[in-house]
């Protein structure tokens, strides 16, 4: 799976959980570009990756990453 | 011996200047020494509470050199886990709600002669944060007992935290610090700031509170409005008074500790408040209760019941209500477990779930009525109504007990409306022994509290880094306006008994 395919899946888990089409993330994307990514939608957003890619983050990752871009390192380091 | 003392500040001293006096590799080792001996006072000379403290954090870090060892054993891993969890939630429960359900279950008192160390419930959930941060990344492991010895016990965090995570402070601990002129004037500032807030201001509305609370018969009415409003003033001044001592001392070395408040009275809801309030035990229940909550096998199968019951919207916030409320019931416990900090706890809860699970009707109210939600006004009114929110649960926080706290705002209810009291000038010129200089001097300390708030949320720095900008003449003036505030209003010397901090024992 290459970077790119990532990114376009992370849009769909992303547009999925927060229920709004018109959200497109990139690698710097954070919480803070998102109205309603807080803490209790973190979680949320976590599992819904997971699912969609089949992996697993370890709770040490869930409380670090910072960006999208970190999320999708954990992906490529997981699916690759 | 208190932060408040002569003597703690006579030893900090000593320990300062041996600190900085010995060659810079060396400095961990002066702190860690002198940390013992000032830890040991602070905890009123106890052995058996030092000793328990340096337990605690022994154990700590066998369990993570424990968790090291053990990677490929998954099942002893979590074993371990699961024991270190045990011993160290365990003793933190024993030593704060045991007391109280021994007398309640009338059971005979074996816990009256258990002293539990100073800060117990600072460091031990910073240990266990260590614990399972080890647990989830076996990189986070310290190695050295001594270095990690010196960040269980850290003295300035024993009174009231800031609850810490290894991986933030462990290195800032040990590491090499530069002597700087302009880092010591600023914890210097800092202690001044923290006493002025404390001893000025927290300890005189404390004298109007604890004379309403004191006295539940006579003072009814808009009394005890007064009373539950001073009280979340006075715990604001008092809690983040002695965060500021705290920070100051420990800029004294160098190490910069990370902050437990941001302006909380900005918030404009609950959520937001706690993201503001208690900064380190938010993200500590976040990171170490809710997060992982939340995601176990059992949330995540309800979670897909509840989606397919309510749909997706509402299907994925049930079981956040239900991990928040777990969350709330362990800070209720945390804070001390009686039905009383339960209570408190759990009355964030229901208004945090009553408010979102009311916030398309909100949103339809304010969409039909065209208010405006772009403007000062309507975030003053989010604020003000996060105050009393938040007030409101304070109240009983200060009250002796659950069913105390309840029968004051009855009095305040159903009691016969007093509102004249506010303008009954002979009254409160001698209210609880103070005077016409000690209201003024309340007045002042919180339009300084204000001028400070508006410097941060103007300027986006630290009072103190805006100070540093001024002119000379400014810049000491008004230091030394503060420390003769400190010195000759503050409540403390023969004859006065300062409180404690309120979050001290805690």
């Amino acid at each position: 799976m290459t970077r790119e395919e990532v990114n376009k899946t992370m849009d769909e888990v992303f547009q999925d959980v927060f229920d709004d089409e018109g959200i497109h993330v990139t690698e710097s994307t954070t919480a803070k570009d998102i109205a309603d990514w807080d803490s209790m939608m973190h979680v949320t957003l976590c599992v819904a990756i997971e699912r969609k890619f089949g992996i697993k983050f370890n709770m040490d990752q869930v409380n670090t990453m910072k960006n999208v871009g970190e999320m999708m390192d954990i992906v490529l380091s997981q699916v690759s | 011996m208190t932060i408040l003392s002569f003597s703690f500040y006579l030893l900090v001293g000593i320990s300062l200047v041996l600190y900085w006096l010995f060659p810079r590799q060396y400095r961990w080792v002066v702190l860690l020494l002198s940390n013992g001996v000032i830890a040991w006072l602070l905890n009123d000379r106890s052995y058996v509470a030092l000793g328990l403290m340096y337990g605690m954090i022994i154990v700590a870090f066998a369990a993570g050199k424990l968790f090291d060892s053990l990677d490929e054993k998954k099942r002893l891993k979590k074993f371990v886990l699961i024991a270190f969890l045990l011993l160290e939630a365990g003793i933190l429960l024993f030593s704060k709600d045991f007391v109280y359900y021994q007398n309640l279950l009338s059971i005979s008192s074996i816990s009256s002669r258990f002293v539990p160390p100073l800060g117990i419930s600072y460091f031990t959930l910073s240990l266990i944060g260590y614990g399972l941060d080890c647990y989830w990344n076996k990189n986070l492991v310290e190695k050295n007992p001594f270095r990690f010895l010196l960040f269980g016990s850290y003295y300035p965090m024993l009174t009231s935290g800031p609850i810490v995570r290894y991986r933030e402070v462990g290195n800032d601990l040990v590491s090499v610090h530069a002597f700087s002129y302009e880092t010591v004037c600023f914890g210097l500032q800092r202690i001044l700031w923290g006493m002025f807030k404390k001893l000025v201001l927290a300890e005189r509305i404390g004298i109007i509170v604890n004379t309403i609370y004191g006295d539940p018969a006579t003072y009814t009415g808009w009394f005890v409005w007064i009373a539950i409003f001073g009280f979340l003033l006075q715990l604001y001044a008092d809690f983040t008074g002695s965060m500021d001592i705290i920070y100051g001392v420990s800029e004294l070395y160098g190490i910069k500790l990370p902050e437990n408040f941001d302006l909380p009275f900005m918030a404009r809801n609950l959520s937001e408040f706690w993201r503001r309030w208690h900064i380190t035990l938010g993200a500590w229940l976040k990171n170490y209760i809710f997060y992982p909550i939340i995601k176990t096998g059992a949330f995540q199968s309800f979670s897909q019941k509840t989606m397919g019951a309510f749909g997706k919207k509402w299907g994925r916030k049930i079981p956040v209500w239900c991990a928040l409320f777990i969350s709330w019931t362990i800070m209720g416990f945390w804070h001390g477990g009686t039905p009383k900090f339960l209570f408190v706890t759990l009355w964030f809860w229901f208004w945090i779930v009553i408010g979102e699970m009311l916030e398309p009707l909100f949103e339809r109210v304010v969409n039909s009525l065209k208010i405006r939600t772009d403007c000062f006004s309507w975030h003053l009114f989010q604020s003000l109504r996060t105050f009393a929110l938040v007030s409101l649960s304070a109240g009983i926080f200060r009250a002796e007990s659950l069913r105390g706290g309840l029968s004051m705002y009855k009095g305040a209810l159903i009691s016969k409306q007093n509102p004249w009291i506010l303008f009954d000038y002979d009254m409160w010129s001698s209210f609880g022994g103070l005077t016409i200089g000690d209201w003024f001097t309340v007045l002042l300390g919180l339009l300084i509290l204000c001028a400070a708030a508006i410097i941060r949320l103007t300027t986006g720095r630290s009072v103190r880094e805006w100070v540093l900008k001024q002119n000379l003449v400014f810049r000491w003036g008004l230091w030394f306006f503060l420390l003769f505030a400190v010195l000759i209003w503050g409540k403390y010397g023969p004859g006065y008994n300062t409180a404690d901090f309120i979050y001290k024992g805690f």
